[in-house]
């Protein structure tokens, strides 16, 4: 049975002390994205991986928090639920899971981080992509990396896949593949094993 | 004798009367054309008006019958102020005109004796007739009135140039509307009929000089008791006919009595009483009940047995042999080769198919399979089982391109 996410008092505004908790336990800062986004473009590739796993990682923490011995049994609805909830939470957009044959591919809609022109992955789909991977490590304690994919207006698909498989995605993408055809040829390279 | 007949009768002794009251008045016309100053013409056209035409029913080119029934006109005096015209009688349009545009012209007589003549003939309801005007100027009321009584409003004057003989009315249809005599007590006559009554004093003397006085009222009241009439809606209750005795001196129940009458009875005829009579039943045999009338098969001597009646006849055993052999030919032949209609047939799929009857030389059936084994096998196919879980899909999401 799918546990509904639930967000009633998950944030808390404490005016009297000026604060923004998240579940009464961490302290939050409300940004401006904008000043978020020139933060981020000023970090290197390695700092800004860093920064994205460390928010990724603080949002695995509270899905393993909630979905508790779960995890293993759950499917990718209640999976999805969680995950996004916690990413909405931090106001990083709305988060869904699609799979292309076997390939699984994360996709999330409206967010804020986005960097560049919105024709080919930018600064702000690697801090996402980031984000996703330090999430997903926490949950699942997998050796995986997240590879980005595409934006399509205001949404960004992240390839979830193996280390091998990485190297090969980001070949097919240098060729100018469209990200079908990479999720086609990455189920292709699957079949063979 | 019917009531249109006795009706008839009456009207013809009426028209006697006209005629011999018009012989009068013909004879005194003649002695008054010695008097001076007196138009005969106004004199005789004095009072007639077309409605009384149409009321006496009689033709208005008779001076004679003008002068003896112009004493009901609703318009009196109108001719009398026209002493020049002669034929203005035969001008039924003029006579209609209202009398107020002639007092000029009355004013204009040549003569006094003509204008009081006019004055005289000027009658209205409120002013008694003047003692100077003649009997000729009255006409019968009660004439009148009866007269009005059995002509039908369609009835039209005649032509002027009819001469002085008189038309019988046509006799009234039956459940025709005949309008009754005014009564002198209870509902007032009518209009036209009420200002005929104010000149009474008039007519009556009008009518003592033509002789209808006692016994015009006779004729008029066994006219009116031997003649039934229907009642108009409005006048009340309606009258009853009293019963007649017919030849025979029975007497008929009036329509509505409750008593009917010896005819109607009859002689009623009284019947005997039915008696009570046996029936006579046939001694014979009982009556079969249903039990009895199945059939008892016979005995079964010829089961299980063949009966020599049942063989077929001698003769006919080699023409039976003939027969049986003759089709089994016919059925060789039609087996070993195809027909030559079907030779002939350009359609393979045709020629190629054979007769009935025929039957297959060898046929060759693949023998069902005994081994349980799968027909079909797959391989790969149930390598690996469906991820269901988010971890499964991950794990499997992982493994591509590891290769």
């Amino acid at each position: 049975m799918t546990q509904r996410f639930d967000m009633t008092g998950a944030l808390r505004f404490d005016l009297t002390r000026g604060r923004v908790s998240l579940g009464g336990v961490g302290a939050r800062v409300v940004l401006p994205v904008e000043v978020l986004s020139l933060l981020c473009r000023s970090l290197s590739d390695a700092e800004l991986s860093d920064f994205g796993h460390g928010l990724g990682n603080a949002v695995g923490k509270r899905v393993v928090e909630r979905l508790g011995s779960r995890l293993n049994r759950v499917e990718t609805e209640e999976m999805v639920e969680h995950l996004g909830g916690e990413l909405a939470l931090m106001g990083l957009g709305s988060l869904s899971v699609e799979y292309w044959g076997r390939a699984m591919v994360v996709s999330i809609v409206d967010s804020p981080f986005v960097f560049g022109d919105g024709r080919k992955p930018d600064s702000g789909d690697e801090l996402l992509a980031s984000l996703i991977h330090g999430a997903l490590l926490r949950i699942t304690s997998r050796e995986l990396s997240v590879v980005p994919l595409s934006r399509v207006d205001d949404t960004a698909r992240f390839a979830v896949c193996g280390q091998r498989a990485r190297e090969h995605v980001e070949a097919w993408l240098a060729e100018g593949c469209h990200y079908g055809e990479v999720l086609a040829r990455l189920n292709e390279s699957g079949a063979s094993v | 004798m019917s009531l249109e007949q006795q009706r008839i009768e009456q009207l013809q002794g009426l028209l006697a009367k006209i005629k011999r009251n018009a012989a009068v008045l013909l004879e005194q016309r003649s002695h008054r054309q010695a008097v001076p100053g007196v138009s005969p013409s106004s004199r005789v056209a004095a009072g007639v008006s077309p409605s009384s035409h149409v009321a006496a029913g009689v033709s208005p080119s008779s001076r004679a019958g003008q002068a003896a029934l112009s004493g009901a006109a609703p318009t009196p005096g109108v001719r009398a102020s026209q002493p020049a015209q002669p034929a203005a009688s035969d001008r039924p349009s003029e006579s209609r005109r209202p009398t107020s545009d002639r007092p000029a012209q009355a004013s204009a007589r040549p003569s006094e004796p003509a204008a009081e003549a006019s004055r005289a003939l000027t009658k209205r309801p409120s002013q008694p007739a003047p003692p100077v005007v003649s009997e000729l100027d009255e006409a019968p009321q009660r004439l009148d009135d009866e007269l009005l009584m059995t002509i039908p409003p369609s009835a039209a004057p005649p032509a002027a140039g009819d001469s002085s003989e008189f038309e019988l009315p046509p006799a009234p249809v039956p459940g025709e509307f005949v309008s009754e005599p005014p009564s002198d007590e209870g509902e007032p006559p009518p209009i036209s009929t009420r200002q005929q009554r104010g000149d009474d004093s008039a007519h009556e003397e009008l009518e003592e000089s033509l002789g209808f006085g006692a016994d015009g009222a006779e004729d008029e009241e066994d006219f009116s008791a031997s003649s039934p009439r229907t009642p108009p809606p409005e006048s009340g209750p309606q009258v009853t006919i009293p019963p007649k005795e017919d030849k025979e001196g029975e007497t008929r129940a009036a329509p509505g009595t409750d008593s009917p009458t010896m005819e109607q009875v009859g002689s009623t005829i009284e019947l005997d009483e039915p008696g009570s009579f046996d029936l006579e039943l046939a001694d014979g045999e009982p009556r079969p009940t249903p039990d009895d009338t199945e059939a008892q098969l016979p005995p079964g001597e010829y089961a299980g047995t063949y009966d020599a009646s049942l063989r077929p006849p001698e003769n006919v055993q080699e023409e039976l042999r003939t027969h049986a052999q003759a089709a089994s030919e016919r059925v060789e032949r039609s087996s070993s080769a195809p027909s030559s209609p079907l030779q002939s047939s350009p359609a393979p799929q045709v020629a190629s198919t054979p007769a009935l009857g025929a039957r297959p030389t060898e046929v060759v059936a693949r023998a069902p399979s005994t081994s349980s084994a799968p027909a079909a096998l797959y391989d790969g196919a149930a390598a690996q089982a469906e991820p269901r879980t988010f971890i499964e899909r991950l794990d499997a999401a992982l493994r591509l391109g590891t290769s």
